[in-house]
């Protein structure tokens, strides 16, 4: 193996026990022979290795952190809860309750009763003569207030000078 | 940090409270640990740990042990610290000055809160003059012990960057040590 490949197995897999015995054994051999390549992994131990802390990893966080992720997931909890409640109401108009679904048949069975019992009823010819009545004097209405007269005097437009009207009262 | 019993992640990931606030207190001390290790910095390490655990909460109804809790913790941590740095780097528009962190080693309410001794100093000092990712790489190996397997499979990197962010996190640190040893000589001589 040459200068080149050892340097880098130096700082990465030969230091972190990463080889197989056969390229360890070949590094070694290179070793005993390269001042240079030597000289890398004293500097490598030297300058390149963390000092372990005494405690280890772990730190005591500040009890602060745990107020604020407490009171971030409350938060996202009550978002939560909101959204859960205005899906629940859109939802309750395409799938009722029971207690809504009879609500409705009943108003419609009620409804159905009433039409049956009270039959809308029709309009009778004493009816159609009123609004006839009520429709030209509307007219006649309009025409006083366009100011044309001659028309109004015209016997064609309004049969109900003919009086025939007071014919049904 | 020990294994987390299986029983206790069930609850909290089923919305039990106190099981939450006991995976909390079983893990907090590592979740802030190694954050800390990775920013540099008392306040970021606890904003990581927030986010890290709002994550958990939001991720534990759904986590299906296909992984162990642990690692799959880490795995939170480390992408929360570093996306939280380069978040940080991107609202600054460059890297990060050094405001509260190497120099505030020595503040009163950082000796007071990490106790540093001399070689904790030391690692910070270290650990400052990487990159992120070269730090998580760093820390996972040679804090944590893991094997390049394991440190790939945490960080989401293949095998080969694994091995190259090692290699440039060792040269830096080696440059740098030559060069402090070269000042004190100078300083000696003067």
């Amino acid at each position: 193996m040459r200068c080149f490949k050892i340097r880098e197995r130096l700082v990465t897999d030969y230091r972190d026990g990463e080889l197989g015995k056969r390229e360890i054994a070949q590094i070694e051999e290179h070793l005993r022979g390269c001042e240079a390549c030597r000289e890398l992994f004293e500097e490598v131990t030297r300058f390149a290795t963390l000092p372990r802390p005494a405690r280890g990893i772990e730190m005591e966080p500040d009890s602060r952190v745990w107020e604020n992720i407490d009171r971030k997931i409350s938060r996202k909890r009550g978002e939560a809860r909101g959204i859960r409640g205005l899906l629940d109401f859109i939802t309750m108009f395409f799938k009722p309750h029971l207690a809504l679904k009879t609500a409705v048949a009943f108003s419609l069975v009620v409804m159905i009763g009433v039409m049956i019992y009270f039959p809308i009823r029709t309009s009778t010819p004493i009816d159609l003569e009123v609004s006839e009545y009520l429709s030209e004097q509307m007219e006649m209405m309009s025409i006083l207030g366009s100011g044309d007269f001659e028309r109004l005097n015209s016997d064609d437009d309004f049969p109900i000078f003919e009086a025939d009207f007071f014919d049904w009262a | 940090m020990r294994e987390i019993e299986r029983e206790l992640i069930e609850k909290a990931g089923k919305g039990d409270t106190r099981a939450f606030r006991e995976l909390y207190d079983q893990t907090s001390g590592y979740v802030y640990g190694l954050a800390y290790r990775v920013t540099g910095r008392k306040h970021d390490a606890e904003e990581v740990a927030q986010d890290v655990y709002v994550r958990i909460h939001r991720s534990l109804a759904v986590f299906r042990f296909q992984s162990a809790f642990k690692t799959w913790l880490y795995r939170v941590v480390l992408n929360t610290a570093l996306n939280h740095l380069k978040k940080k780097r991107r609202i600054a528009g460059h890297e990060v000055e050094d405001t509260e962190g190497f120099n505030a080693v020595a503040s009163p309410e950082a000796v007071r809160s990490v106790e540093i001794s001399e070689s904790e100093l030391k690692l910070k000092r270290m650990l400052e003059r990487l990159n992120p990712d070269q730090r998580a790489c760093l820390v996972l190996r040679e804090l944590e012990g893991m094997d390049y397997q394991a440190i790939s499979e945490t960080l989401g990197i293949n095998l080969n960057t694994v091995r190259s962010r090692l290699k440039r996190a060792r040269e830096a640190l080696i440059a740098m040590g030559k060069k402090e040893v070269a000042n004190d000589a100078m300083f000696q001589n003067t």
